[in-house]
């Protein structure tokens, strides 16, 4: 099959323009100061470095980990052990399952943060028609749930993934040699499905650290985390907008997706985590 | 009353299976609570969203009636129609071409494709947003940003997905077959198309349907690249929301979605139908064999 190996360099071309090329404009718009994206006038400068690292950002950088890490952690308590129930499930019923975690992913993402966010509201419909009176509409905890609940198929799905490619005779085997469920499990089970823990990690922290909609919306702008700041710097209209500060901050942020990377190249070099 | 060991494993066993279905349903809850307000919401007289006042049509008639509403709406399905086929084509060829390389630059690859499926969707959306407005430069075309770089953009996140569906297929896809094929008088052409493709079918159709997924439901980048004048559905919500910067109902908003959720069930149904008894006839054809 060796003569479609042509295939591919029209790919190559395609990504390096579209991903490497902008990554060296970044690159290069991090070291400039630079009215809007004209390069005549623009020159050498590290003003993008001293705007980034000040308090405001730094706040933001600590928000962005804090509640991205916090949803990461309460996907993983509750997708682990969905995934687990799932991969022993009847084959046909397994089918149907996953389907259903697809589905809300057909319900617009900002219609579905906007309407969480308005039943943690103290007054409105969940009163009026439940009785339930919750009250922590654009709080922090808000914009986490909002998180677990957004993105928790994608911690279910790499780990369904792998615990499924499990191989039932290493089950099998530990129990005839003497292990209990729990030992089992522990020995057996989880350090095999780690891989897919890692990938739902990635897939969970990465989009909540660099959300902007969803604390937007929530909060209505009084949370921000790093995603707020570059959408602010990156505004086609507004006043704030600064594309060096935006670009650097952006490759603040590639360089942790390069690590993530360079983790799921380690663990899956075929990608199948990744879906 | 003493319970022998074997009662007591089964009472066991029967609490815990209830205990996972009751932690199932739960997540099923959290899933698809905010949903089922939606769909409540779009048949709501009360257009504030506030109570339920009574059941009522009308948010259905008057979002045909938006004409902004309806521009955005085209503009997602034309997108998504359209980068669902370039991506699936141009996937699928990638997907062969990468397949066919050596194993190092195979591996090289796969990281490159994997650079879009891993990033922030901000850092896409801002690195398109930049290579968009250096192009428009060079040609000097100051105003490039549109539907087309919209479209550009949805081609270019989708591709990976399709890449990622279609290899490992590829990978299972037997050598001696493709040989056959070729030792049978075929070129290198008519055996992709009537021996290659029609073996990873099952991939291409997995792909296409991320495609499909991710780009109907794209937030960020189409914000990022679209420019001030061209909006999807979900730019319309996040201008509206920006534009009152209250926690806003809009109830026509609702009853769009709800045909969209209605139309991903059907659909999702029939597919499951059709496989489900594609597989039942295949057990009966190998039982035949046997």
């Amino acid at each position: 099959m060796k003569k479609y190996s042509a295939f591919a360099t029209p790919y190559l071309i395609w990504m390096l323009v579209l991903t490497v090329v902008p990554i060296i404009l970044m690159l290069a718009l991090s070291f400039m100061e630079i009215e809007g994206l004209v390069f005549s006038t623009a020159r050498f400068s590290l003003s993008a470095f001293e705007k980034t690292f000040k308090r405001e950002y730094l706040i933001a950088f600590a928000q962005s980990i804090k509640l991205a890490g916090l949803a990461t952690l309460f996907c993983v308590i509750i997708g682990y052990p969905v995934a687990y129930i799932i991969s022993h499930l009847k084959i046909a019923n397994r089918f149907s399952f996953l389907l259903v975690l697809l589905l809300p992913m057909f319900t617009n993402l900002l219609l579905r943060v906007n309407t969480i966010n308005r039943l943690l509201l103290p007054e409105g419909f969940m009163k009026n028609v439940f009785g339930i009176s919750l009250n922590f509409s654009g709080t922090e905890a808000a914009v986490v749930l909002v998180m677990v609940i957004v993105y928790l198929p994608f911690m279910i799905f790499p780990i369904y993934t792998v615990l499924e490619k499990i191989d039932p005779s290493l089950i099998e085997a530990s129990k005839d040699l003497g292990a209990n469920n729990f030992q089992t499990f522990r020995q057996v089970t989880l350090p095999l499905s780690l891989r897919g823990v890692s990938s739902g990690v990635i897939m969970v922290f990465l989009p909540c650290a660099t959300s902007f909609t969803i604390p937007y919306i929530v909060s209505r702008g009084n949370i921000k985390l790093i995603g707020n700041i570059i959408e602010e710097k990156m505004g086609l209209t507004n006043q704030l907008s600064d594309y060096s500060v935006g670009s650097l901050i952006s490759i603040l942020i590639l360089v942790v997706v390069m690590g993530a990377l360079y983790i799921i190249s380690k663990i899956d070099a075929e990608g199948e985590t990744l879906l | 009353m003493m319970l022998t060991p074997k009662q007591k494993r089964k009472m066991i066993g029967k609490t815990n299976t209830t205990l996972k279905f009751l932690f199932l349903a739960i997540v099923l809850f959290l899933l698809y609570f905010p949903i089922l307000i939606i769909i409540i919401q779009s048949f709501n007289a009360n257009g504030q969203g506030t109570d339920f006042g009574g059941f009522t049509l009308r948010w259905y008639q008057e979002l045909f009636k938006d004409e902004a509403l309806v521009q955005a709406i085209t503009n997602t399905i034309s997108v998504a129609v359209l980068a669902t086929i370039f991506s699936t084509v141009l996937g699928t060829l990638a997907a062969i071409g990468i397949n066919s390389l050596n194993k190092k630059r195979r591996r090289k690859m796969i990281l490159l494709n994997n650079v879009p499926v891993l990033n922030a969707d901000v850092v896409t959306g801002v690195s398109l947003f930049f290579i968009f407005k250096f192009i428009g430069i060079v040609i000097g075309n100051e105003y490039i940003l549109g539907y087309w770089t919209m479209l550009i953009a949805h081609i270019f996140f989708c591709i990976p997905y399709v890449v990622l569906s279609v290899l490992p297929k590829l990978n299972e896809v037997d050598r001696n077959l493709y040989d056959a094929a070729l030792d049978l008088g075929c070129t290198p052409r008519s055996a992709l198309t009537k021996v290659l493709i029609p073996s990873i079918s099952t991939g291409v159709l997995t792909g296409m349907f991320l495609a499909f997924t991710m780009s109907f439901d794209d937030f960020v980048i189409s914000y990022m690249v679209a420019g001030e004048e061209v909006k999807n559905f979900s730019m319309w919500i996040y201008a509206s929301q920006k534009q009152s910067g209250r926690t806003l109902a809009w109830p026509k908003a609702y009853a769009y979605n709800t045909i969209v959720s209605v139309l991903a069930i059907l659909i999702l149904v029939v597919y499951n139908v059709i496989t489900a008894r594609k597989q039942k006839n295949l057990r009966k054809d190998s039982l035949k064999c046997v």
